[in-house]
């Protein structure tokens, strides 16, 4: 798990006299080809934000990189490649182990 | 596939649209509940998985637990399914995870689409780690993941304090809140927040709780630039001084991540497409769904609840939710018995309150003209097609004055999402420029589908 994650791990902050769910599983996605540990129940732009992964595309004419805006179903600016199937919204689609995810696409 | 039957569709699963569910379900309704996200609770009520009560706010602790009790029914059985149209003869369709076609045909709908947040365009605004204040939101709260090291917030209204205050709690580092709005505009805000004991407080909390994290907060700052190659690495702000003079104080700040956002503007897409008049007025946030005071809009059976009819927060959705459920009893025929028409009173007088809070955060998180009017022309305004602010100045000094006039010249709002990120600035800047009054400007049209859907969802209810 890397740094980001475990700073926000879900223990923290919890108060202790409530009761906590489990514990959501660690999963492994590949982005790009390279392994990226994720939570099950995140989103795809979660785990990849906390894997540090800030640009997800490239601009249509122009080829400038773009990343996330609205984070909820609005901007289409997290659109990546998953499982072959390009043009999916990271921000509405929830991880799943094995999930081969692309962010070279347009 | 069939067209199934049913008494209601209720499109948006937040506040409004819970509050309506649970109502319609107690009269013995057969309610769908349609959302394309994962959870119920929308925006407002979107949360990590662990239990939470949802803190001061009561439209919060209200939604939670109404969205806690939808679970347990079968109108909220198949999560993530996107409506893309309401149709003429009132089939409503969808599409699910699996892009398979959902057809239902209710007798009556309720439109609770929510709301989005607005963004106003300045250079360097496409780079990664630029966005928005809702977004950083989720990333702390329903992912507890840290949306930047060291994070700038800035826009107008009370989400940036939110968003930063959430950020801070989960010891993130929020360098400073640069709100555009100066204390004029605060006071009318506090003044309308002085009927809400609890907004007060919650406020305060924001505020004490940034103190405390050693953020800077600012009014009358605005964001002129991120800077960055391939992602943001600097922040630029400049103080908006009185009376729209220019200022030469600006404030440099290194950071990976900047939150944005100018307040909220309605989801009006469905209600276009369904064919629902809308009425413009600024202190509701623009263009809104014109609806009856039954909450019935311009379309017979299709009746419309919370952000979509004017920008009021969760406890109008809250509201709105059950005056309209209520409003499809009556139309469906259905007796409503002499409780119901004093509590639909006491609705409506909450009702009415909301809607001056309203109008206050419309004044706070109002854009000044030379906020829009200091966009560099190499400005990206149209995320999508990559459509400049220097195209739109030339498109508007060759004579287009009107959205469809720039879309079919620029290509302005064509691309995936829509014109739903551009559209409403686009509107104001259009305002400026041509000198027209924004009610005499309607908005970016909708067609089915309002989101796009594959070929082969349409086709045959199968992706490839």
């Amino acid at each position: 798990m890397n740094r980001h994650q475990r700073q926000n791990s879900p223990a923290q902050g919890a108060s202790p006299r409530r009761a906590t769910a489990p514990e959501p599983a660690p999963i492994i996605i590949r982005v790009n080809g390279r392994p990226v540990p994720a939570l099950e129940g995140q989103s795809v732009l979660a785990a990849l934000h906390a894997a540090g992964i800030r640009t997800l595309r490239r601009s249509d004419r122009h080829g400038e990189p773009r990343g996330a805006l609205c984070a909820m179903g609005v901007c289409f600016e997290c659109r990546v490649t998953i499982n072959g199937q390009p043009g999916i919204q990271a921000c509405m689609t929830e991880v799943e182990d094995g999930m081969d995810i692309r962010t070279d696409g347009y | 596939m069939d067209t199934e039957p049913c008494d209601v569709a209720v499109c948006g699963a937040g506040p409004a649209g819970l509050a309506a569910a649970a109502v319609l379900g107690r009269a013995g309704l057969d309610v769908r509940l349609l959302d394309e996200n994962p959870l119920p609770g929308g925006q407002l009520l979107r949360r990590s998985r662990k239990p939470t009560r949802g803190g001061l706010d009561p439209a919060r602790r209200q939604g939670l637990r109404l969205a806690a009790r939808s679970k347990g029914q079968n109108f909220y059985g198949k999560p993530l399914q996107r409506v893309i149209g309401i149709f003429a003869d009132g089939e409503v369709l969808a599409v699910d995870a699996g892009h398979r076609l959902v057809r239902l045909r209710p007798r009556a709908a309720i439109l609770a689409t929510g709301a989005r947040e607005r963004y106003l365009p300045f250079a360097g605004w496409t780079l990664p780690g630029v966005m928005g204040a809702g977004a950083a939101q989720i990333l702390v709260k329903a992912h507890g993941i840290l949306p930047a090291r060291r994070l700038v917030v800035a826009g107008a209204g009370p989400l940036l304090y939110a968003a930063a205050a959430e950020t801070a709690a989960a010891r993130g580092r929020v360098l400073a809140v640069l709100d555009q709005a100066g204390w004029r505009e605060h006071w009318h805000l506090a003044l309308a927040l002085c009927r809400q004991p609890t907004k007060m407080l919650q406020g305060a909390a924001y505020l004490i709780r940034l103190q405390a994290a050693g953020c800077r907060v600012r009014c009358g700052w605005r964001v002129v630039r991120a800077e960055g190659r391939e992602r943001a690495q600097r922040v630029v702000a400049v103080r908006s001084a009185p009376r729209g003079r220019p200022s030469n104080e600006t404030m440099v700040f290194s950071a990976d991540g900047l939150a944005i956002g100018w307040g909220l503007v309605p989801n009006l897409e469905l209600a276009q497409q369904a064919g629902c008049r809308l009425v413009h007025d600024e202190h509701r946030g623009g263009w809104v769904v014109d609806t009856d005071a039954a909450l019935q809009t311009s379309r017979p059976g299709i009746f419309a609840a919370g952000e979509v009819t004017g920008i009021g927060g969760g406890a109008k959705a809250l509201v709105e939710g059950e005056l309209a459920a209520f409003g499809v009893i009556d139309y469906l025929g259905s007796r409503l018995g002499g409780q119901v028409a004093a509590r639909r009173r006491w609705l409506n007088h909450r009702r009415r309150r909301e809607l001056s809070l309203g109008r206050a955060l419309a004044a706070v998180t109002r854009v000044p003209p030379e906020a829009l009017a200091g966009i560099p022309d190499d400005t990206v305004v149209c995320r999508c097609e990559d459509v400049t602010m220097g195209d739109i100045r030339r498109a508007v000094f060759s004579g287009a004055d009107s959205l469809s006039a720039l879309k079919k010249t620029l290509r302005l709002g064509m691309g995936i999402c829509q014109g739903r990120t551009c559209g409403p600035v686009v509107l104001d800047l259009l305002a400026l420029l041509t000198r027209q009054s924004p009610a005499t400007l309607p908005p970016f049209g909708a067609r089915a589908p309002i989101k796009p859907v594959t070929l082969g969802a349409l086709a045959e209810g199968r992706s490839p």
